[in-house]
Protein backbone atom coordinates (compact mmCIF):
# COMPACT_ATOMS: atom_id res chain seq x y z
CA UNK A 1 0.00 0.00 0.00
CA UNK A 2 1.36 3.36 -1.03
CA UNK A 3 1.55 5.59 2.27
CA UNK A 4 1.33 9.45 2.12
CA UNK A 5 4.47 10.38 1.91
CA UNK A 6 5.27 8.33 -1.38
CA UNK A 7 2.22 9.52 -2.65
CA UNK A 8 3.08 13.22 -2.80
CA UNK A 9 6.46 11.98 -4.63
CA UNK A 10 4.09 9.74 -7.01
CA UNK A 11 2.02 12.67 -7.32
CA UNK A 12 4.94 15.41 -8.07
CA UNK A 13 6.40 12.79 -10.48
CA UNK A 14 3.21 11.95 -12.25
CA UNK A 15 2.11 16.05 -13.00
CA UNK A 16 5.48 16.94 -13.81
CA UNK A 17 5.69 14.52 -16.73
CA UNK A 18 2.20 15.28 -17.24
CA UNK A 19 3.64 18.99 -18.06
CA UNK A 20 6.43 17.50 -19.70
CA UNK A 21 4.80 15.91 -22.48
CA UNK A 22 2.00 18.95 -22.85
CA UNK A 23 5.21 21.22 -23.11
CA UNK A 24 7.19 19.17 -26.20
CA UNK A 25 3.14 18.55 -27.87
CA UNK A 26 2.68 22.25 -27.89
CA UNK A 27 6.08 23.40 -28.43
CA UNK A 28 5.56 26.54 -27.02
CA UNK A 29 8.70 29.22 -27.15
CA UNK A 30 9.42 31.54 -24.43
CA UNK A 31 8.70 34.59 -26.99
CA UNK A 32 5.15 36.19 -25.08
CA UNK A 33 5.32 39.91 -26.26
CA UNK A 34 4.36 42.33 -23.85
CA UNK A 35 2.24 40.59 -20.79
CA UNK A 36 2.89 37.94 -18.37
CA UNK A 37 0.50 34.39 -19.43
CA UNK A 38 -3.17 34.85 -18.12
CA UNK A 39 -3.85 35.06 -14.72
CA UNK A 40 -7.47 34.99 -13.40
CA UNK A 41 -7.60 39.19 -13.71
CA UNK A 42 -5.89 39.62 -16.29
CA UNK A 43 -6.57 38.24 -19.32
CA UNK A 44 -6.76 39.74 -22.47
CA UNK A 45 -6.01 38.15 -25.58
CA UNK A 46 -6.44 37.93 -29.31
CA UNK A 47 -8.60 35.13 -29.78
CA UNK A 48 -9.75 34.92 -33.47
CA UNK A 49 -8.19 36.07 -36.97
CA UNK A 50 -9.91 35.53 -40.02
CA UNK A 51 -9.74 36.12 -43.65
CA UNK A 52 -12.18 38.02 -45.81
CA UNK A 53 -12.58 39.59 -49.13
CA UNK A 54 -10.52 37.19 -50.05
CA UNK A 55 -9.61 38.35 -53.99
CA UNK A 56 -9.25 35.17 -56.46
CA UNK A 57 -6.18 33.33 -56.88
CA UNK A 58 -5.10 35.00 -53.61
CA UNK A 59 -3.58 32.99 -50.32
CA UNK A 60 -4.29 34.20 -47.07
CA UNK A 61 -2.19 31.45 -45.55
CA UNK A 62 -2.73 30.43 -41.47
CA UNK A 63 -2.55 33.42 -39.90
CA UNK A 64 -1.15 32.59 -36.46
CA UNK A 65 -0.99 34.85 -33.44
CA UNK A 66 -0.22 34.40 -29.49
CA UNK A 67 -1.90 36.39 -26.74
CA UNK A 68 -0.40 39.72 -28.12
CA UNK A 69 0.75 39.34 -31.36
CA UNK A 70 -0.45 38.61 -34.67
CA UNK A 71 1.31 37.34 -37.80
CA UNK A 72 -0.26 37.41 -41.25
CA UNK A 73 1.16 35.98 -44.27
CA UNK A 74 -0.26 36.98 -47.60
CA UNK A 75 0.15 35.67 -51.21
CA UNK A 76 -1.22 38.42 -54.04
CA UNK A 77 -1.16 37.99 -57.91
CA UNK A 78 -1.51 41.00 -59.61
CA UNK A 79 -2.71 44.43 -59.09
CA UNK A 80 -5.93 45.31 -57.00
CA UNK A 81 -6.02 41.95 -55.12
CA UNK A 82 -6.49 42.08 -51.48
CA UNK A 83 -7.09 40.20 -48.53
CA UNK A 84 -8.78 41.48 -45.26
CA UNK A 85 -8.16 39.84 -41.72
CA UNK A 86 -10.44 40.21 -38.90
CA UNK A 87 -8.61 40.05 -36.20
CA UNK A 88 -10.65 39.97 -32.59
CA UNK A 89 -9.33 40.77 -29.10
CA UNK A 90 -11.19 39.51 -26.02
CA UNK A 91 -11.10 41.34 -22.60
CA UNK A 92 -11.91 37.76 -20.95
CA UNK A 93 -10.30 38.84 -17.43
CA UNK A 94 -11.83 41.12 -14.36
CA UNK A 95 -9.64 44.15 -14.96
CA UNK A 96 -10.58 47.07 -17.83
CA UNK A 97 -8.41 47.38 -19.72
CA UNK A 98 -6.96 50.51 -22.49
CA UNK A 99 -5.01 50.09 -25.79
CA UNK A 100 -1.24 51.04 -24.92
CA UNK A 101 0.49 49.83 -28.00
CA UNK A 102 -0.66 48.69 -31.64
CA UNK A 103 2.67 48.57 -34.48
CA UNK A 104 2.84 46.75 -37.44
CA UNK A 105 5.85 46.03 -38.97
CA UNK A 106 6.31 44.41 -42.64
CA UNK A 107 8.67 42.36 -43.70
CA UNK A 108 9.78 44.46 -47.02
CA UNK A 109 13.50 42.55 -47.16
CA UNK A 110 11.82 38.94 -47.83
CA UNK A 111 8.31 40.47 -48.93
CA UNK A 112 6.67 42.14 -52.62
CA UNK A 113 7.59 45.92 -52.47
CA UNK A 114 4.63 45.88 -54.31
CA UNK A 115 2.39 44.90 -51.74
CA UNK A 116 1.24 47.72 -49.11
CA UNK A 117 -1.08 47.24 -46.16
CA UNK A 118 -3.73 49.48 -43.91
CA UNK A 119 -5.04 48.97 -40.81
CA UNK A 120 -8.17 49.95 -38.25
CA UNK A 121 -7.76 50.60 -34.46
CA UNK A 122 -9.19 48.33 -31.82
CA UNK A 123 -11.19 50.21 -28.95
CA UNK A 124 -8.99 51.80 -27.14
CA UNK A 125 -10.77 50.84 -23.79
CA UNK A 126 -11.80 47.47 -23.76
CA UNK A 127 -14.09 46.53 -20.18
CA UNK A 128 -13.95 43.02 -18.51
CA UNK A 129 -15.96 41.23 -20.31
CA UNK A 130 -15.77 42.93 -23.85
CA UNK A 131 -14.59 42.08 -27.10
CA UNK A 132 -13.23 44.11 -30.02
CA UNK A 133 -12.15 43.98 -33.57
CA UNK A 134 -9.62 45.49 -36.31
CA UNK A 135 -8.61 44.77 -39.42
CA UNK A 136 -5.63 44.57 -41.54
CA UNK A 137 -6.09 44.86 -45.32
CA UNK A 138 -3.48 43.72 -47.33
CA UNK A 139 -3.59 44.70 -51.05
CA UNK A 140 -1.34 44.64 -53.90
CA UNK A 141 -0.63 48.18 -55.63
CA UNK A 142 -2.72 48.91 -58.20
CA UNK A 143 -0.20 51.82 -60.28
CA UNK A 144 2.86 48.92 -59.88
CA UNK A 145 3.85 49.15 -63.22
CA UNK A 146 6.67 46.35 -63.12
CA UNK A 147 5.05 43.06 -61.11
CA UNK A 148 7.92 41.38 -59.16
CA UNK A 149 8.59 37.85 -59.13
CA UNK A 150 7.93 37.41 -55.09
CA UNK A 151 4.41 37.56 -54.40
CA UNK A 152 3.99 37.09 -50.71
CA UNK A 153 4.10 39.54 -47.98
CA UNK A 154 4.40 38.76 -44.01
CA UNK A 155 3.04 41.70 -41.87
CA UNK A 156 3.82 40.86 -38.03
CA UNK A 157 1.42 43.16 -35.66
CA UNK A 158 1.70 43.76 -32.08
CA UNK A 159 -1.14 44.91 -29.88
CA UNK A 160 -0.70 45.67 -26.14
CA UNK A 161 -3.26 46.37 -23.65
CA UNK A 162 -2.86 47.68 -20.00
CA UNK A 163 -5.15 48.77 -17.50
CA UNK A 164 -7.15 51.14 -17.88
CA UNK B 1 -17.00 26.95 8.31
CA UNK B 2 -21.02 27.32 7.06
CA UNK B 3 -20.94 30.44 5.88
CA UNK B 4 -17.61 29.64 4.13
CA UNK B 5 -19.19 26.75 2.19
CA UNK B 6 -22.09 28.94 1.35
CA UNK B 7 -20.12 31.59 0.51
CA UNK B 8 -18.04 28.82 -2.01
CA UNK B 9 -21.34 28.26 -3.88
CA UNK B 10 -22.61 31.58 -4.42
CA UNK B 11 -18.42 32.58 -5.88
CA UNK B 12 -18.56 29.49 -8.26
CA UNK B 13 -22.27 30.72 -9.57
CA UNK B 14 -21.37 34.24 -9.95
CA UNK B 15 -17.91 33.98 -10.89
CA UNK B 16 -18.72 31.28 -14.16
CA UNK B 17 -20.33 34.00 -15.44
CA UNK B 18 -17.80 36.76 -14.69
CA UNK B 19 -19.97 38.58 -12.72
CA UNK B 20 -18.08 42.13 -12.43
CA UNK B 21 -19.88 42.88 -9.25
CA UNK B 22 -19.48 40.22 -7.79
CA UNK B 23 -15.31 40.69 -8.60
CA UNK B 24 -15.39 44.47 -7.99
CA UNK B 25 -18.12 44.78 -4.86
CA UNK B 26 -19.05 41.51 -3.33
CA UNK B 27 -16.07 39.83 -3.14
CA UNK B 28 -13.69 42.14 -1.72
CA UNK B 29 -16.56 43.77 1.50
CA UNK B 30 -16.82 39.75 2.12
CA UNK B 31 -13.80 38.93 2.92
CA UNK B 32 -12.96 42.24 4.29
CA UNK B 33 -16.01 41.07 6.63
CA UNK B 34 -14.25 38.12 7.04
CA UNK B 35 -11.21 40.28 8.28
CA UNK B 36 -13.21 42.31 10.43
CA UNK B 37 -14.88 39.22 12.35
CA UNK B 38 -11.99 36.80 12.72
CA UNK B 39 -9.19 39.82 14.04
CA UNK B 40 -10.35 38.67 17.42
CA UNK B 41 -9.66 35.26 16.79
CA UNK B 42 -6.51 35.67 14.93
CA UNK B 43 -4.81 38.18 17.57
CA UNK B 44 -5.98 34.95 20.11
CA UNK B 45 -3.90 32.60 18.08
CA UNK B 46 -1.17 35.01 17.70
CA UNK B 47 -0.34 35.57 20.90
CA UNK B 48 -0.11 32.00 21.29
CA UNK B 49 2.56 31.33 18.45
CA UNK B 50 4.33 34.60 18.47
CA UNK B 51 6.70 33.17 20.95
CA UNK B 52 8.32 30.97 18.26
CA UNK B 53 10.95 33.65 17.00
CA UNK B 54 12.51 30.58 14.77
CA UNK B 55 9.56 29.85 13.02
CA UNK B 56 9.30 34.02 12.05
CA UNK B 57 13.22 33.41 10.81
CA UNK B 58 11.88 30.50 8.49
CA UNK B 59 9.44 32.60 7.00
CA UNK B 60 11.62 35.74 6.08
CA UNK B 61 13.77 33.35 4.42
CA UNK B 62 11.15 31.76 2.49
CA UNK B 63 10.39 34.83 1.18
CA UNK B 64 13.43 35.97 0.60
CA UNK B 65 14.55 32.65 -1.48
CA UNK B 66 11.46 33.32 -3.37
CA UNK B 67 12.44 36.58 -4.07
CA UNK B 68 15.53 35.72 -5.74
CA UNK B 69 14.01 32.81 -7.63
CA UNK B 70 11.24 35.35 -8.99
CA UNK B 71 14.39 37.57 -10.21
CA UNK B 72 16.57 35.10 -11.13
CA UNK B 73 13.77 33.48 -13.66
CA UNK B 74 13.85 37.26 -14.79
CA UNK B 75 17.71 37.55 -15.54
CA UNK B 76 17.26 33.75 -17.74
CA UNK B 77 13.88 34.56 -19.91
CA UNK B 78 13.68 38.11 -19.68
CA UNK B 79 11.82 40.68 -18.64
CA UNK B 80 8.10 41.58 -20.01
CA UNK B 81 6.60 44.43 -20.01
CA UNK B 82 3.59 44.13 -16.61
CA UNK B 83 -0.12 45.14 -17.63
CA UNK B 84 -0.98 46.36 -14.96
CA UNK B 85 -1.43 50.25 -14.18
CA UNK B 86 0.85 51.84 -11.47
CA UNK B 87 -0.89 54.90 -10.33
CA UNK B 88 -1.39 54.47 -6.61
CA UNK B 89 -5.26 55.17 -7.15
CA UNK B 90 -5.25 51.87 -9.16
CA UNK B 91 -2.68 49.77 -6.94
CA UNK B 92 -5.24 50.49 -4.23
CA UNK B 93 -8.03 48.94 -6.24
CA UNK B 94 -6.16 46.26 -7.23
CA UNK B 95 -4.89 45.81 -3.57
CA UNK B 96 -8.64 45.85 -2.30
CA UNK B 97 -10.29 43.97 -5.46
CA UNK B 98 -7.29 40.98 -5.07
CA UNK B 99 -5.35 41.11 -2.22
CA UNK B 100 -7.79 41.66 0.78
CA UNK B 101 -9.75 38.72 -0.07
CA UNK B 102 -6.33 36.70 -0.17
CA UNK B 103 -5.52 38.06 3.34
CA UNK B 104 -9.47 37.32 4.30
CA UNK B 105 -9.07 33.61 3.22
CA UNK B 106 -5.93 33.00 4.56
CA UNK B 107 -7.41 34.68 8.33
CA UNK B 108 -9.74 31.96 7.62
CA UNK B 109 -7.95 29.23 7.04
CA UNK B 110 -5.46 30.31 10.07
CA UNK B 111 -8.71 30.23 12.50
CA UNK B 112 -10.43 27.10 11.15
CA UNK B 113 -7.34 24.91 10.75
CA UNK B 114 -6.70 26.42 14.46
CA UNK B 115 -10.14 25.45 15.85
CA UNK B 116 -10.04 21.76 14.13
CA UNK B 117 -6.65 20.67 14.62
CA UNK B 118 -7.04 16.96 15.65
CA UNK B 119 -10.25 16.43 12.90
CA UNK B 120 -8.42 15.57 10.02
CA UNK B 121 -10.92 15.17 7.71
CA UNK B 122 -12.23 18.76 8.72
CA UNK B 123 -9.21 19.64 7.89
CA UNK B 124 -9.18 18.76 4.05
CA UNK B 125 -12.34 19.54 3.58
CA UNK B 126 -11.85 23.11 4.93
CA UNK B 127 -8.59 23.25 2.51
CA UNK B 128 -10.92 21.95 -0.76
CA UNK B 129 -13.35 24.67 0.59
CA UNK B 130 -10.36 27.27 0.03
CA UNK B 131 -9.24 25.93 -3.26
CA UNK B 132 -12.90 26.15 -4.36
CA UNK B 133 -13.06 29.87 -3.34
CA UNK B 134 -9.90 30.67 -5.49
CA UNK B 135 -10.56 28.47 -8.70
CA UNK B 136 -11.48 31.21 -11.97
CA UNK B 137 -14.05 29.49 -13.15
CA UNK B 138 -15.14 32.24 -16.06
CA UNK B 139 -11.38 31.42 -17.38
CA UNK B 140 -12.35 27.20 -17.14
CA UNK B 141 -15.66 27.74 -18.72
CA UNK B 142 -14.13 30.13 -21.60
CA UNK B 143 -11.09 27.74 -22.07
CA UNK B 144 -13.68 25.04 -21.68
CA UNK B 145 -14.31 23.88 -25.09
CA UNK B 146 -10.30 25.21 -26.41
CA UNK B 147 -8.88 21.99 -25.30
CA UNK B 148 -5.44 22.62 -25.73
CA UNK B 149 -5.71 26.27 -23.57
CA UNK B 150 -8.13 24.59 -21.35
CA UNK B 151 -4.88 21.74 -20.43
CA UNK B 152 -2.61 24.35 -20.33
CA UNK B 153 -4.30 26.45 -17.44
CA UNK B 154 -5.45 23.52 -15.43
CA UNK B 155 -1.58 22.35 -15.26
CA UNK B 156 -0.65 26.16 -14.29
CA UNK B 157 -3.16 27.65 -12.60
CA UNK B 158 -5.80 24.81 -11.26
CA UNK B 159 -2.71 22.10 -10.04
CA UNK B 160 -0.39 24.73 -8.41
CA UNK B 161 -3.13 26.06 -6.78
CA UNK B 162 -4.49 22.37 -4.94
CA UNK B 163 -0.41 22.15 -4.04
CA UNK B 164 -0.20 25.35 -2.88
CA UNK B 165 -3.32 25.63 -0.46
CA UNK B 166 -2.56 21.90 0.85
CA UNK B 167 0.79 22.75 2.16
CA UNK B 168 -0.58 26.72 3.49
CA UNK B 169 -2.89 24.00 5.54
CA UNK B 170 -0.25 22.38 7.08
CA UNK B 171 2.22 24.82 7.66
CA UNK B 172 -0.38 26.71 9.92
CA UNK B 173 -1.50 23.12 11.26
CA UNK B 174 2.48 23.23 12.10
CA UNK B 175 2.33 26.79 13.45
CA UNK B 176 3.60 28.31 10.64
CA UNK B 177 1.25 30.64 11.07
CA UNK B 178 2.46 33.73 8.86
CA UNK B 179 4.13 32.05 6.27
CA UNK B 180 1.34 31.60 3.31
CA UNK B 181 -0.22 35.18 4.11
CA UNK B 182 3.48 36.84 3.76
CA UNK B 183 3.89 34.96 0.65
CA UNK B 184 0.82 34.99 -0.98
CA UNK B 185 0.65 39.11 -0.38
CA UNK B 186 3.86 39.51 -1.42
CA UNK B 187 4.00 37.82 -4.47
CA UNK B 188 0.51 39.34 -5.02
CA UNK B 189 1.83 43.20 -4.35
CA UNK B 190 4.85 42.96 -6.83
CA UNK B 191 3.08 41.54 -9.34
CA UNK B 192 0.73 44.59 -8.75
CA UNK B 193 3.24 47.28 -8.38
CA UNK B 194 6.23 46.10 -10.41
CA UNK B 195 6.93 47.55 -14.28
CA UNK B 196 8.51 44.68 -15.32
CA UNK B 197 7.68 41.40 -14.20
CA UNK B 198 9.84 37.90 -15.48
CA UNK B 199 8.71 36.35 -19.02
CA UNK B 200 6.79 33.27 -18.10
CA UNK B 201 5.19 30.43 -20.00
CA UNK B 202 2.00 27.71 -18.71
CA UNK B 203 4.95 25.36 -18.23
CA UNK B 204 7.02 26.96 -16.17
CA UNK B 205 4.67 28.49 -13.87
CA UNK B 206 2.94 25.07 -13.78
CA UNK B 207 6.18 23.14 -12.68
CA UNK B 208 7.32 26.22 -9.52
CA UNK B 209 3.97 25.50 -8.60
CA UNK B 210 4.05 21.98 -7.85
CA UNK B 211 7.63 21.53 -7.27
CA UNK B 212 7.85 24.64 -4.58
CA UNK B 213 5.57 23.92 -2.88
CA UNK B 214 7.01 19.82 -2.44
CA UNK B 215 10.04 21.81 -1.58
CA UNK B 216 9.02 23.37 1.35
CA UNK B 217 6.89 20.90 2.81
CA UNK B 218 10.30 18.44 2.71
CA UNK B 219 12.08 21.36 4.46
CA UNK B 220 9.61 22.11 6.72
CA UNK B 221 8.92 18.57 7.22
CA UNK B 222 12.64 18.28 8.10
CA UNK B 223 12.80 21.03 10.03
CA UNK B 224 10.19 19.40 12.27
CA UNK B 225 11.78 16.32 12.69
CA UNK B 226 14.47 17.80 13.67
CA UNK B 227 12.47 19.29 16.41
CA UNK B 228 11.45 16.00 17.28
CA UNK B 229 12.38 13.82 20.23
CA UNK B 230 11.30 10.59 19.03
CA UNK B 231 14.38 8.94 17.63
CA UNK B 232 12.40 5.98 15.59
CA UNK B 233 10.21 8.69 13.73
CA UNK B 234 13.52 10.11 13.23
CA UNK B 235 15.32 6.84 11.48
CA UNK B 236 11.95 6.15 9.67
CA UNK B 237 11.95 9.91 7.69
CA UNK B 238 15.69 9.83 6.94
CA UNK B 239 14.46 7.32 4.08
CA UNK B 240 11.41 9.00 2.97
CA UNK B 241 13.60 12.14 3.43
CA UNK B 242 16.14 11.17 0.74
CA UNK B 243 14.05 9.69 -1.77
CA UNK B 244 11.97 13.21 -1.59
CA UNK B 245 15.65 14.82 -2.05
CA UNK B 246 16.15 12.19 -5.08
CA UNK B 247 12.51 12.67 -6.91
CA UNK B 248 12.87 16.34 -6.27
CA UNK B 249 16.01 17.06 -7.77
CA UNK B 250 15.43 14.80 -10.85
CA UNK B 251 12.44 17.02 -11.44
CA UNK B 252 14.19 20.08 -11.19
CA UNK B 253 16.80 18.82 -13.43
CA UNK B 254 13.97 17.65 -16.10
CA UNK B 255 12.01 21.36 -16.06
CA UNK B 256 15.26 23.24 -16.80
CA UNK B 257 16.06 20.41 -19.52
CA UNK B 258 12.75 21.39 -21.09
CA UNK B 259 12.72 25.11 -20.32
CA UNK B 260 16.23 25.13 -22.52
CA UNK B 261 17.92 26.57 -19.33
CA UNK B 262 20.96 23.93 -20.28
CA UNK B 263 23.04 23.83 -23.66
CA UNK B 264 20.94 21.12 -24.75
CA UNK B 265 17.15 20.57 -25.30
CA UNK B 266 14.73 17.97 -25.97
CA UNK B 267 12.06 17.83 -28.94
CA UNK B 268 9.45 15.05 -29.32
CA UNK B 269 8.99 14.61 -32.98
CA UNK B 270 5.53 15.08 -34.72
CA UNK B 271 6.12 13.51 -37.85
CA UNK B 272 8.14 11.12 -40.09
CA UNK B 273 9.49 13.36 -42.57
CA UNK B 274 12.94 12.90 -41.07
CA UNK B 275 12.43 8.84 -41.41
CA UNK B 276 14.61 7.00 -41.44
CA UNK B 277 17.28 8.79 -39.58
CA UNK B 278 14.50 9.34 -36.76
CA UNK B 279 10.50 8.81 -36.77
CA UNK B 280 7.71 10.05 -35.48
CA UNK B 281 7.55 9.43 -31.94
CA UNK B 282 11.38 9.92 -31.07
CA UNK B 283 12.80 12.64 -28.92
CA UNK B 284 15.40 14.73 -30.85
CA UNK B 285 18.03 16.43 -28.75
CA UNK B 286 20.29 19.47 -29.99
CA UNK B 287 22.76 22.06 -29.09
CA UNK B 288 21.98 25.38 -29.12
CA UNK B 289 24.75 27.55 -31.08
CA UNK B 290 25.69 31.08 -30.30
CA UNK B 291 26.25 33.68 -33.27
CA UNK B 292 29.41 32.59 -34.93
CA UNK B 293 28.92 29.05 -34.85
CA UNK B 294 25.34 29.59 -36.38
CA UNK B 295 26.72 31.10 -39.25
CA UNK B 296 29.13 28.32 -39.78
CA UNK B 297 27.12 24.75 -39.42
CA UNK B 298 28.00 22.64 -42.59
CA UNK B 299 25.54 20.94 -45.29
CA UNK B 300 24.20 17.64 -44.33
CA UNK B 301 23.98 18.71 -40.62
CA UNK B 302 20.22 18.53 -39.20
CA UNK B 303 18.97 21.91 -37.67
CA UNK B 304 16.15 22.58 -35.54
CA UNK B 305 14.17 25.74 -35.92
CA UNK B 306 11.38 27.30 -35.60
CA UNK B 307 8.41 29.01 -37.99
CA UNK B 308 5.81 30.70 -35.68
CA UNK B 309 5.28 28.49 -32.51
CA UNK B 310 6.06 25.67 -34.93
CA UNK B 311 9.50 24.01 -34.39
CA UNK B 312 10.98 21.64 -37.81
CA UNK B 313 14.29 19.41 -37.48
CA UNK B 314 15.58 19.27 -41.23
CA UNK B 315 18.62 18.51 -43.06
CA UNK B 316 20.93 21.42 -44.28
CA UNK B 317 20.62 20.60 -48.41
CA UNK B 318 22.57 24.00 -49.37
CA UNK B 319 24.24 26.75 -47.84
CA UNK B 320 23.43 30.29 -49.10
CA UNK B 321 25.54 33.06 -49.06
CA UNK B 322 24.02 36.67 -49.73
CA UNK B 323 26.15 39.77 -48.76
CA UNK B 324 26.87 39.71 -44.80
CA UNK B 325 23.53 37.20 -44.49
CA UNK B 326 23.90 33.16 -44.64
CA UNK B 327 20.69 31.50 -45.77
CA UNK B 328 20.48 27.80 -45.41
CA UNK B 329 18.02 25.39 -47.67
CA UNK B 330 16.39 22.37 -45.96
CA UNK B 331 14.81 19.49 -46.43
CA UNK B 332 13.05 16.40 -44.97
CA UNK B 333 15.15 13.25 -45.98
CA UNK B 334 11.64 11.13 -46.34
CA UNK B 335 10.54 14.65 -48.33
CA UNK B 336 10.35 14.61 -51.87
CA UNK B 337 11.29 18.76 -52.31
CA UNK B 338 13.15 20.63 -50.25
CA UNK B 339 11.37 23.01 -47.79
CA UNK B 340 9.51 25.77 -49.32
CA UNK B 341 11.51 28.88 -47.44
CA UNK B 342 14.97 29.35 -46.90
CA UNK B 343 16.12 29.26 -43.10
CA UNK B 344 17.57 32.58 -41.84
CA UNK B 345 20.32 31.80 -38.67
CA UNK B 346 17.67 33.75 -36.44
CA UNK B 347 15.13 30.96 -36.76
CA UNK B 348 17.97 28.25 -35.73
CA UNK B 349 17.25 27.02 -32.44
CA UNK B 350 20.38 24.58 -32.68
CA UNK B 351 22.06 21.37 -34.43
CA UNK B 352 21.37 17.81 -34.23
CA UNK B 353 22.97 16.06 -31.36
CA UNK B 354 21.32 12.70 -31.23
CA UNK B 355 17.49 10.88 -30.39
CA UNK B 356 16.17 8.47 -28.11
CA UNK B 357 13.58 5.99 -29.72
CA UNK B 358 10.02 6.02 -28.56
CA UNK B 359 9.77 8.28 -25.63
CA UNK B 360 8.31 10.91 -27.47
CA UNK B 361 5.08 9.14 -28.44
CA UNK B 362 3.25 10.41 -25.54
CA UNK B 363 3.59 14.17 -26.39
CA UNK B 364 2.40 12.80 -30.32
CA UNK B 365 -0.65 11.18 -28.76
CA UNK B 366 -1.30 14.25 -27.02
CA UNK B 367 -1.09 16.85 -30.29
CA UNK B 368 -3.11 14.21 -32.17
CA UNK B 369 -5.82 14.38 -29.73
CA UNK B 370 -5.86 18.25 -29.58
CA UNK B 371 -5.19 18.89 -32.99
CA UNK B 372 -8.43 16.36 -34.10
CA UNK B 373 -10.16 17.89 -31.51
CA UNK B 374 -9.85 21.48 -33.52
CA UNK B 375 -10.45 19.93 -36.68
CA UNK B 376 -13.27 18.56 -35.66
Amino acid sequence: MINNKNLIIVALVIVILIMAVGYSAFATQLTLNGTAEITGEWDVKIINIEAQDVSEGSNCGEPQFTNTSAIFSAELNKPGDSITYVVTIENAGTIDAKLDNITFSPDDENGSPAINYTTTEPSKILNAGERTTFTVTVEYDLETTEIPSIKTKTITGIIEYVQK
Amino acid sequence: MGYISIYACITIILSINNIIFYTNIINPLFWGGIFTYLIHDVKHYYVRFSSNKKYLAYTIIVVCVYLIIFFYFGFIFGFVKSPYNHKIGAILENFIIYILPIIGIEFTRFVLVNRNKKNKKILIFITIILILLEIQYNTIKNLYYEKEEFFKYILSNVIPLISYSSLYTYLILKGLYLLPIVCRVIHKFITFTLPLLPKTNWFMIGTIGVISPTIIYVLFKYVFMKQSNDIRKKQKNLGTKISYIITISLSIILVCFMLGIFKYEPIAILSNSMTPTFNRGDVLIYKKLNEDELKKIPKTSIIVYSIGEQNIAHRIVEVIKEKDTILYRTKGDHNNASDLNLVKTDQIKGIYMFHIKYIGYPSVWLYDYFNSEEET
